[in-house]
């Protein structure tokens, strides 16, 4: 048996695996890979092929940017600096009629802007702006829907894991990545925040104004909120300049990272241990999602399965958007079942080479399918964004999933701006960096 | 679990004094390697950590409706299954680590043996075997318990 076909049997049993035994996700991957591997080829190979790739992951210098850029976001928010952020928005904009919930969609777009991913702006927020909005009686679903929309501006905006992981997949400078990101994450950002006001405007009763502050109180709050841009500008100028890798990039803002919470005194010995603990748990997941899906795909280039599908689509002579579309399709399907990251590895295989054939950007399409997967990150049945809040706030699952609902449509309106002028939405900015 | 903490560190240092240096134009060569070096064993010191606080992700939106004593069984086939896999990936990272070894391959700018670095991941590697193992073990006790 060889040929296409495996691949198809591998993509069955894989799923069978995840879906019945439990097995997560990245091992899933890696073992049915590597199954895969010893049928077409034969067990020497898979054994080889298993042991040197593991270590190549492991020891892959592109991917040491990703341990870094989640340290950066965990002494952040180890430092307490959610809060001080939560703080400052919400005494410049808690005025507002749903004012609570704006600010948590900025305050988490500004802690996003240092930390790489979903589950971490999703708990910290949970934590922080839940409490608060269930004191000024917000409606349940308001408040859940807004804190795990805004949570997955974690993944969209840099630095974001992944478009770090598609990066080197697919060889794209992940400073350009960054750069091309910064308009479409404005788009999402002010697509979410107009849904609030709509909602607010649907159900007046559902989010009332909180009180306003004065300008000096307002003042007050922002040099803490100062020190999270400042961060976040080091980064981006070091990769704009092009002077220092990605990972340099990253492991000098854990640096003044550590400096800024010990100048400030924000930081104890144990929050240190817990950044540090927390840093080795959710790298040492990416990592093994990392290396499942390059085993996987290895064992789907093997069958020649992503050659065929690419050929498949191409004889049906859809106009280049239509297929653009039925890949999104693709994804937004695969963001409902299964994590993000791992679907987005085990598909790029399969649709990276065919995307670029049509004549798309290779940066532009980054942006648009991180914006594709993160929405699969609050959708039912495993919007892993919604778990956690749910998890940590106390509120019905099946309430964070319909509150989070209201806001599909800003994705899609942001997809549509940015298919409809890849220029000016990504390549304006990624086109400057060297 | 500790040893991955310590690169972390180590790994944060060394490349901002890389890049310390490289504005006052004294170059370090070599930081590329040990950077990643250190980043494998980075990760492979957290593998049976992770593995023991259950944070990979699971689907459990069909699973979770089985009856409790077939969630067992499953539970035990899946993990004598990846049991078997991680101790495979293991012993074939231990395999390539010995050819470096015997081979006596050196890194390519500052001409260090890494092999052990290779070892250290395959460590890695069976202390989330082990883990697995105290998993599956786990899941048969309780059975006994029950009866």
């Amino acid at each position: 048996m060889s040929g296409p076909i495996v691949g198809v049997y591998g993509i069955v049993v894989m799923f069978f695996i995840l879906f019945v035994l439990r097995v997560p996700a990245a091992f899933t991957m890696a073992l049915v890979g590597f199954v895969g591997i010893a049928q077409v080829i034969s067990f020497e190979a898979a054994f080889s092929i298993v042991g040197t790739e593991m270590w190549n992951i492991f020891s892959s210098y592109g991917l040491t940017v990703i341990p870094l850029f989640i340290l950066v976001g965990e002494i952040v928010h180890y430092a307490g600096y959610n809060i001080s952020l939560y703080d400052a928005t919400y005494k410049w904009f808690g005025h507002f009629r749903g004012g609570l919930a704006m600010t948590t969609i900025m305050a988490s777009a500004a802690f996003s802007a240092i930390s790489g991913s979903n589950t971490a702006t999703a708990a910290t927020m949970s934590a922080v702006a839940i409490p608060a909005m269930k004191e000024y009686k917000y409606h349940p679903m308001l408040n859940a829907g807004s804190v795990a929309a805004g949570a997955t501006l974690g993944v969209l905006i840099p630095p974001s894991i992944v478009l770090v992981v598609y990066g080197l997949y697919t060889g794209q400078s992940i400073g350009k990545l960054f750069f091309g990101n910064i308009i479409p994450s404005v788009i999402l950002t002010v697509a979410i925040l107009g849904t609030v006001v709509w909602i607010c405007r649907m159900h007046p009763d559902w989010g009332p104004a909180g009180p306003r502050f004065g300008w000096k109180e307002r003042m007050k709050a922002l040099p803490e909120a100062i020190d999270i841009l400042v961060l976040f500008g080091i980064i981006m100028y070091a990769l704009f300049t092009g002077v220092v890798t990605a990972t340099e990039a990253a492991a000098v803002s854990c640096f003044l990272g550590y400096a800024i919470c010990l100048a400030r005194r924000k930081l104890t010995w144990k929050k240190f241990i817990d950044s540090m603990t927390d840093t080795l748990r959710i790298s040492c997941m990416v990592f093994m999602i990392v290396a499942g899906a390059v085993i996987f795909a290895r064992f789907l280039t093997l069958t020649r399965l992503p050659f065929a599908t690419a050929e498949w689509i191409q004889a049906l002579a859809l106009p280049k958007w239509m297929v653009l579309w039925v890949i999104l399709l693709c994804y937004i399907i695969g963001g409902c079942i299964m994590d993000a990251l791992a679907f987005l590895l085990v598909s790029l295989p399969i649709f990276y080479p065919l995307v670029i054939q049509l004549g798309y950007d290779p940066i532009w399409f980054g942006q648009v399918i991180t914006i594709v997967t993160t929405m699969g990150s609050i959708m039912p049945p495993i919007g892993i964004c919604c778990y956690v809040v749910s998890g940590i706030s106390g509120i019905p699952l099946g309430t964070v999933f319909r509150g989070s609902f209201y806001y599909m449509p800003s994705y899609i309106v942001s997809i549509i701006i940015l298919m409809i002028s890849p220029y000016w939405t990504v390549l304006v900015l990624s086109d400057l960096v060297k | 679990m500790i040893a991955g903490g310590v690169s972390l560190l180590a790994l944060t240092l060394l490349a901002t004094m890389n890049v310390a240096l490289r504005i006052f134009q004294v170059p370090v060569s070599g930081t590329y390697e040990v950077v990643s070096f250190l980043g494998a064993i980075v990760t492979a010191g957290a593998l049976g950590y992770t593995q023991k606080r259950k944070d990979h992700i699971v689907v459990d939106i069909l699973s979770e409706k089985f009856p409790a004593p077939v969630k067992r069984v499953l539970d035990r086939v899946s993990y004598a299954l990846i049991l078997v896999f991680f101790s495979i990936v293991s012993w074939q990272t231990f395999v390539y680590g010995k050819r470096l070894q015997l081979t006596g391959e050196l890194s390519e700018t500052l001409k260090i043996a890494y092999y052990p670095f290779v070892f250290l991941v395959s460590l890695g590697f069976a202390v989330l075997a082990l883990t697995i193992f105290l998993d599956l073990i786990e899941t048969v006790w309780t059975r006994e318990e029950k009866k």
